[in-house]
């Protein structure tokens, strides 16, 4: 059955993403050494440890509050270009989560991929994140138009999202440190792409769970 | 008249400190405040836009901010902290997109002499003209447009544009013929590159919709546009 869009399985979320990126700390890194400079599993891990250190010392009240308290540690702790990207979608959240429903949730998770398209200046095909982001909450919107409920839509939004990601490898990169290589980015998936995916696919499965 | 406060946004403390300490060299002692937003702590690398935010604050006397970044996420955040100021401190901030050492140098000695903010923007955003002088600007290998020969017109159907495997294509058929051929984004308002390149391809930055231009010139010319058009026509990939 589905679940609510309650304040405490958004928390869950954000633990289950952050076991998932401690899990795979060294495949990200692994990523970002073969098309980067090799810091985007540290810099992750680093920023949710921090994410979740700050929801345990001080729970925030309500999802605005949540959402601006995660997007600002991100910046504050990351370092790297998912700093500024990851924490302005969390930023761009916040105002979009006045209610806790799924349709408040795909819309406050849409304004965020679109905080971080204003923010990096991606476009499709860039081989970035939004590669995994935007068919994500294309997906997530369909299913809920179509009528699922948001465990339903979550998944396909986080199949579509890990779509996206393995689509990343046969493009060449037009941004960050990737676009300095070139064609030799060619073949390598995105680390922006596969930990936006992984944050997908925790959201799917927490909101999937009883 | 107080002086424009400056900010250097490095992903490395000690780069960002080393720059200033070259920079105060020119400054005899004048007091140009300078504020450092760089690395997550003295040595590691990364960036903080909540960092930026404060150096700017410091920094920040009445006359208004000028911001030096090194690359990549220094901008993310620079641009991220403008948007966690307030109307009015936004208002007194440029961000510059001089290169860091030598546009804080240039920033900081037209600073230190009382321009306003306009003034010491625009003289960093040109800090580059002392060596371009000395050593004359970067040759570009593009082909010039060739005057004669065939040329056409397509636009790209492909969903990711011109690159990865629809570039390679062209670039070999390009490479396959004796004639010349040139390709530009017309869309874009590109210039004319060398199509048998495909890092000079990538460079025209051709998205899905872009109409692009080839001409080919020398033996052969309407023979490799032919070929090259209808490779285009069956959007890059393979000959059936």
């Amino acid at each position: 059955m589905a679940a609510d869009v309650e304040l405490s399985r958004i928390i869950l979320w954000l633990k289950h993403f952050a076991a998932n990126v401690a899990d795979n700390t060294q495949h990200l890194t692994d990523l970002d050494a073969a098309i980067g400079d090799a810091d985007h599993g540290t810099n992750m891990a680093r920023g949710m440890t921090a994410v979740i250190a700050a929801l345990d010392e001080s729970p925030p009240a309500d999802p605005a509050a949540l959402c601006r308290q995660v997007g600002m540690t991100l910046v504050k702790t990351v370092g790297g270009a998912s700093g500024p990207l990851y924490g302005t979608f969390f930023l761009r959240m916040a105002p979009a989560l006045p209610t806790l429903d799924a349709q408040s949730l795909a819309a406050a998770l849409r304004a965020g991929v679109e905080g971080v398209v204003a923010r990096g200046r991606a476009e499709p095909g860039d081989k970035t994140m939004v590669d995994a982001l935007l068919p994500a909450v294309d997906a997530l919107d369909a299913a809920l138009d179509s009528g699922a409920g948001i465990a339903g839509a979550l998944r396909a939004a986080a199949d579509a999202a890990e779509h996206g990601r393995d689509a990343t490898r046969d493009l060449v990169a037009r941004k960050g440190r990737a676009s300095y290589l070139g064609e030799r980015s060619i073949g390598h998936v995105d680390p922006g792409a596969t930990s936006a995916a992984m944050l997908i696919r925790s959201a799917a499965t927490v909101f999937g769970a009883q | 008249m107080t002086a424009v406060g400056l900010v250097v946004v490095s992903h490395s403390r000690a780069l960002a400190d080393a720059a200033i300490a070259l920079a105060r060299e020119m400054l005899h002692g004048n007091p140009v405040r300078i504020a450092v937003a760089a690395g997550l702590d003295a040595t590691t690398f990364g960036t903080d836009a909540t960092q930026v935010v404060d150096a700017i604050t410091d920094a920040d006397d009445g006359a208004g901010v000028v911001v030096l970044m090194d690359l990549g996420s220094a901008v993310l955040s620079a641009e991220l902290a403008l948007e966690l100021l307030d109307d009015d401190a936004r208002a007194r901030v440029v961000l510059s997109p001089a290169p860091l050492v030598e546009g804080l140098v240039v920033a900081a000695v037209v600073a230190a002499g009382g321009a306003e903010i306009q003034e010491v923007a625009d003289e960093a955003a040109a800090a580059l003209r002392g060596k371009l002088s000395q050593l004359g600007p970067p040759a570009v290998t593009a082909p010039s447009a060739p005057a004669d020969g065939a040329s056409g017109r397509f636009v790209v159907a492909n969903p990711h544009g011109l690159h990865a495997r629809p570039a390679a294509l062209l670039a070999h058929e390009a490479r396959s013929h004796v004639a010349i051929v040139s390709v530009r984004n017309l869309t874009s308002g590109s210039e004319w590159v060398d199509a048998s390149s495909i890092t000079q391809i990538a460079t025209l930055g051709v998205r899905t919709g872009d109409e692009v231009e080839v001409r080919a010139s020398g033996d052969q010319a309407a023979d490799a546009l032919e070929r090259i058009l209808a490779l285009a026509d069956r959007d890059f990939s393979d000959a059936g």
